[in-house]
């Protein structure tokens, strides 16, 4: 090594090592007092620098500082009050902290400032949805649902009427990763897709990104819905309970060894089924229910070791027995889900925070028919499938100074998808069982990103994700590249843009697109290939921080190839294709690409009195299969030009709540009949019913869509919403009363289309709708 | 009690829904020809039929006739320079004329007019492709021995022809009482099950396909053997094909998508197509 080479190298070292001498670290976690509480998304900084950190999903903040003799820190979070604490800086410190809601502090306006500005924010497209508006806003018979208030934000647009299935920037409902405490929920809806699983009452926070997704995301193309359930209060015990039209609640949370240990378990039932039961006849019984269990412990072994354990179980059953002179026939159908989740978190230095994470999850639905004749006969027909996973993850956060935040770590999935296995037997034939195999697949990533703070106007996310998937001895690897870039024109108002590759390894296998529980999942294979996505952002954020709101605009462009579609005529009832031959849903299916693009405004008002949001989004979304619609493009049936949503929540007093939504969607794009003929195809010469003679005959009546797929469009949907909440505070309970009223001028919303024969012989387009006005009561108590 | 009953309202008011004619703006519904010919040097009469379509919605007609075949249009099938009338034939229902007064030929382009008294015309050509389909492999292996229920495995490999793009065809079970012919002659019974190559064929040096029949009842036949047809297609008569197998019927499924079945006819539905056609048999009995 030369003379300078060696100066250089020494040099360097000893910059370093003056400026790791000069340095300290600030860490430890956030938590809301009363009930010890870990606040994810706590915005600490240092006033009047850009020296800032936000703290992690479990509350943990790291912040390395300058040598000095006074530093102040400032804590703030979204309905808290910000906290000011002054250090002398001269050695590394491990601080806890503890945030006042703002309930606490004033009981009518929300005055906390959001935790980090969306001006200030490199991340874009991502939204974050606070329990507790989720629980202001009119819900249709007034079950709260997170997924519902989702639906209100721009880029996201609902399925049908009353459905809790969504669809971001274009993408299917198979395209939304949707995780309870980082395990995959499949599927995420109750009673048929009106209700999600997900109950309020159990959750801490939930976050929506549509785009520019960071690299320790990925396994969907579309969107990441994020949810973590409350670890449960630490101080004393506690809880929630709720009255409703057809479910009620009970959440329960307390310390099992004080300030170290707590549970949360979280309980909701339906009991139409018990109410109508009465009322049946007695040999015709029959019903529907739907419950819900989550539970958590969470332990803090040592000051750097926490332990938590956390679950979901719910399940839907619809059942019809039936007895008649001696017959006897059962009908049944249930779904379910199960997720378990272990975690621990290990702090390795005060700069270095680990979680690892033990994933169980499992979907299953099964349809079932008995059925006993008077002879002795009897019949009996079972069909399930289902998806199970089996997870490992491990994820570092590492804070080296306050310009880079860096999280890597590595994930492996193990997939059992059951795609169905029917089982018939009877007296008078055989067993036939129709068994799809058992299809296992690994899906591994490692991914690695950095939050840097460039300068105080530029800021860049960028990272790499290499996903790994594994079928049937195919084995695929797929770098995933992913960026998102602010620049500050001012001091509330930025430019941002991001760019995201993304690969999907799974397929929903769904013809109605409402979330039904016959709704399969598949893995991809060779003959259904994996998706990929990649959208690119633009987007201008202000801040009005003084008033109180926010407006961003966003623009984006996303590009779907290997889109799965069904061929058309097939469906997942289908089992023969038209050459007469058993088919699997391998054959069913088509791939293809798709093109989503738009735009986004979304302005919000985040304090005072009245509070709310208006969004809009102008976007298109079109496929293209060169098996369906003779190759050409159509657009897809959630295809929606114009979609509004305006929401507001107004506190009168510190008794009265009001608050209302409505929205605006244009309607789904649908395929029409025009015209039907009776068809000639061709015959071979030597069909017995030819006889040589002719090369065509007769196969019967079919229709005319017009030559194009979609080519029609559904009525608008509009409906407004409206809740009045009346608050009351007893010396240890606090109880609300609400009425809603869900669509207040009735309007009937186009459900589904179909064509009805008159008594002329003619033929009507017959439009059906759900849920016209339909009030609701709720009673709830918090103690 | 009253709480009672208001729960069962509200319950029920859930399940609500309100059905009433759908307002959506749709075109102006008129019926269409349905014109339906399938032209090739293999055959030995050139057939046209003849249909009306009904329009969907609010079309106040009588049903009956419009799904018979027409009989008073004009039909005129040329090849560019030589044009003919397809006269209507009584017997049969459909417009049809020897190839000897208007023979087809591989290689040439086809071209068919149709018209009818009240107005409506509707068109297509087709290209009559080149060359015949020539089988690599036929192989039929009888999968059981009782001799009333007899099921097949066959497996065929066609061979591509450069120019080959679009192949259809059929297996038909041939089955008769006659023991003398070398060639079905009287057919008892044939059962067909038609297939089309799939478009990754057009890639690969040969196409294989294997299919499972069964022919029940089979101790009444003396002969019995399996046929396989290859038609070499034009581009029309292959899509066309392709969807006309699966769409009758498909719309009564509620869950699946509906099928657009292909048309190349001008004005109207149905197809104008041609073929060459190679036919093999394999007497099993």
């Amino acid at each position: 090594m030369n003379k300078p080479v060696k100066l250089l190298l020494f040099c360097v070292l000893f910059t370093k090592l003056l400026s790791a001498q000069s340095k300290y670290t600030i860490s430890g976690y956030v938590n809301e007092k009363g009930s010890l509480e870990n606040l994810p998304g706590v915005t600490i900084y240092q006033p009047n620098t850009r020296n800032a950190t936000t703290s992690n999903i479990y509350g943990f903040y790291s912040i390395t500082l300058p040598a000095a003799d006074s530093v102040t820190l400032s804590f703030a979070f979204i309905g808290f009050a910000t906290q000011n604490h002054v250090f002398k800086l001269d050695k590394n410190q491990s601080f806890n902290v503890q945030l006042k809601a703002q309930s606490e502090l004033q009981e009518v306006e929300v005055v906390a400032k959001k935790n980090e500005p969306v001006s200030e924010d490199v991340q874009m497209s991502k939204i974050d949805i606070s329990i507790e508006k989720v629980k202001d806003i009119p819900a249709l018979l007034g079950e709260k649902d997170v997924m519902k208030v989702i639906q209100l934000m721009p880029g996201v647009q609902k399925g049908s009427e009353g459905s809790s299935g969504f669809y971001v920037r274009g993408g299917g409902p198979d395209q939304n990763l949707i995780i309870l405490d980082e395990a995959t929920v499949y599927n995420a809806f109750h009673l048929f897709g009106f209700f999600s699983l997900f109950n309020g009452d159990a959750l801490k926070s939930v976050e929506l990104t549509k785009g520019g997704f960071p690299a320790r995301y990925g396994g969907r193309l579309s969107s990441v819905l994020d949810m973590q359930m409350k670890d449960g209060n630490k101080e004393k015990i506690s809880g929630e309970a709720g009255i409703g039209l057809i479910s009620s609640r009970l959440t329960l949370e307390g310390p099992l060894i004080k300030n170290k240990c707590s549970f949360l378990v979280s309980g909701r039932r339906t009991y139409a089924d018990a109410l109508i039961y009465p009322f049946l006849p007695s040999d015709s019984k029959g019903g529907y229910y739907f419950y819900d269990l989550n539970a958590k412990v969470n332990y803090v072994l040592n000051d750097k070791d926490r332990i938590y354990l956390s679950g979901y179980f719910g399940k839907d059953k619809f059942y019809l027995n039936n007895k008649n002179n001696g017959s006897e026939d059962k009908v049944g159908l249930k779904w379910g889900n199960a997720t378990a989740t272990a975690r621990w978190n290990h702090l390795f230095t005060n700069k270095l925070f680990c979680n690892t994470s033990l994933i169980f999850t499992d979907y299953k639905l099964v349809i079932s028919a008995d059925e006993k004749y008077q002879n002795g006969e009897s019949f009996s027909l079972r069909y399930t499938s289902g998806i199970r996973d089996y997870s490992l993850k491990t994820g570092f956060d590492y804070i080296p100074n306050p310009n880079h935040y860096i999280k890597f770590g590595l994930q492996g999935i193990y997939h059992q998808f059951r795609p169905g296995a029917l089982v018939v037997k009877g007296n008078s034939f055989n067993e036939n069982i129709n068994n799809t195999k058992l299809i296992e697949a690994f899906e591994n990533s490692v991914f690695v990103e950095d939050d840097w703070k460039i300068t105080s106007r530029w800021r860049l996310n960028a990272g790499i994700r290499v996903s790994n998937y594994i079928v049937r001895k195919e084995n695929y690897i797929n770098p995933e590249p992913r960026a998102s870039l602010r620049f500050k024109l001012k001091e509330d108002l930025s430019l941002k843009a991001s760019y995201a590759m993304m690969n999907q390894y799974m397929h929903l296998l769904s013809n109605t697109g409402i979330g039904l529980p016959t709704d399969l999942w598949v893995p991809a294979t060779k003959n259904a290939p994996f998706m990929r996505s990649q959208q690119v952002a633009l987007g201008i954020a202000k801040d009005f921080l003084k008033k109180g709101y926010d407006i961003s605009l966003e623009g984006y462009y996303k590009k779907m190839d290997r889109v799965l579609g069904y061929r058309e005529g097939a469906s997942f009832l289908t089992v023969l294709n038209g050459e007469g031959n058993e088919v699997s849903w391998e054959d069913n299916v088509t791939s293809g690409q798709g093109w989503s693009y738009g735009g986004e405004v979304l302005i919000r008002k985040n304090e005072g009195k009245f509070t709310g949001w208006i969004g809009y989004t102008l976007s298109w979304t079109q496929l293209q299969f060169n098996e369906l619609n003779f190759g050409k493009k159509f657009y897809a049936r959630y295809d929606r030009r114009h979609d509004i949503s305006v929401v507001g929540v107004y506190h009168v007093n510190k008794r009265i709540t009001l608050s209302f939504t409505w929205v605006y969607g244009t309607g789904n794009a649908i395929t029409l009949p025009l015209n039907t003929y009776n068809a000639y195809a061709y015959t071979s010469p030597y069909s017995g019913y030819n006889q040589g003679a002719f090369n065509q005959m007769d196969v019967g009546t079919v229709q005319d869509f017009g030559q194009q797929r979609n080519a029609f469009r559904m009525s608008a949907y509009h409906r407004l919403d409206f809740g009045i909440q009346w608050h009351k505070k007893f010396k240890h309970v606090e109880r609300v009363f609400e009425i809603g009223i869900y669509n207040v001028y009735s309007r009937q919303n186009p459900y589904f289309y179909y064509i009805e024969t008159q008594q002329d012989g003619t033929q009507k387009l017959m439009q059906v709708s759900l849920f016209p006005i339909i009030p609701s009561f709720t009673w709830s108590w918090k103690f | 009690m009253k709480k009672t009953i208001l729960y069962i309202l509200l319950f029920f008011s859930l399940f609500y829904s309100c059905t009433k004619e759908a307002k959506i703006k749709l075109p102006p519904q008129e019926d269409k020809l349905v014109v339906t010919s399938f032209i090739s040097p293999n055959d030995t009469v050139i057939v046209v039929t003849v249909r009306n379509s009904i329009p969907k919605f609010n079309w106040v007609g009588i049903w009956g006739p419009q799904y018979s075949n027409l009989t008073d249009a004009t039909v005129y099938i040329s090849d560019g320079t030589t044009q003919i009338k397809v006269p209507f034939d009584q017997s049969n229902g459909m417009y049809l004329t020897s190839t000897k007064n208007f023979p087809i030929v591989s290689g040439k382009t086809y071209y068919l007019d149709v018209s009818t008294p009240d107005g409506k015309k509707a068109s297509g050509e087709t290209s009559v492709p080149e060359g015949v389909l020539q089988l690599t492999k036929f192989e039929v292996e009888v999968a059981n021995s009782n001799p009333d229920h007899i099921k097949f495995n066959t497996l065929i490999s066609i061979a591509d022809l450069p120019e080959t793009t679009y192949i259809t065809g059929a297996f038909d079970v041939v089955s008769s009482w006659d023991t003398t012919a070398a060639q079905p002659s009287n057919y008892m019974y044939t059962e067909s099950n038609y297939f089309s190559a799939s478009d990754e064929f057009q890639s690969y040096s040969e196409y294989l396909k294997s299919k499972q029949t069964e022919l029940y009842d089979a101790g009444y036949y003396r002969y019995i053997a399996m046929g396989v047809t290859l038609l070499n297609s034009d581009k029309h008569f292959y899509l066309y094909h392709k969807t006309i197998r699966v769409a009758p019927g498909s719309g009564d499924n509620p869950f699946s998508d509906p099928v657009m079945v292909y048309t190349n006819i001008n004005g109207g539905f149905g197809c104008f197509g041609s073929y060459t056609r190679n036919v093999y048999f394999k007497r099993v009995r």
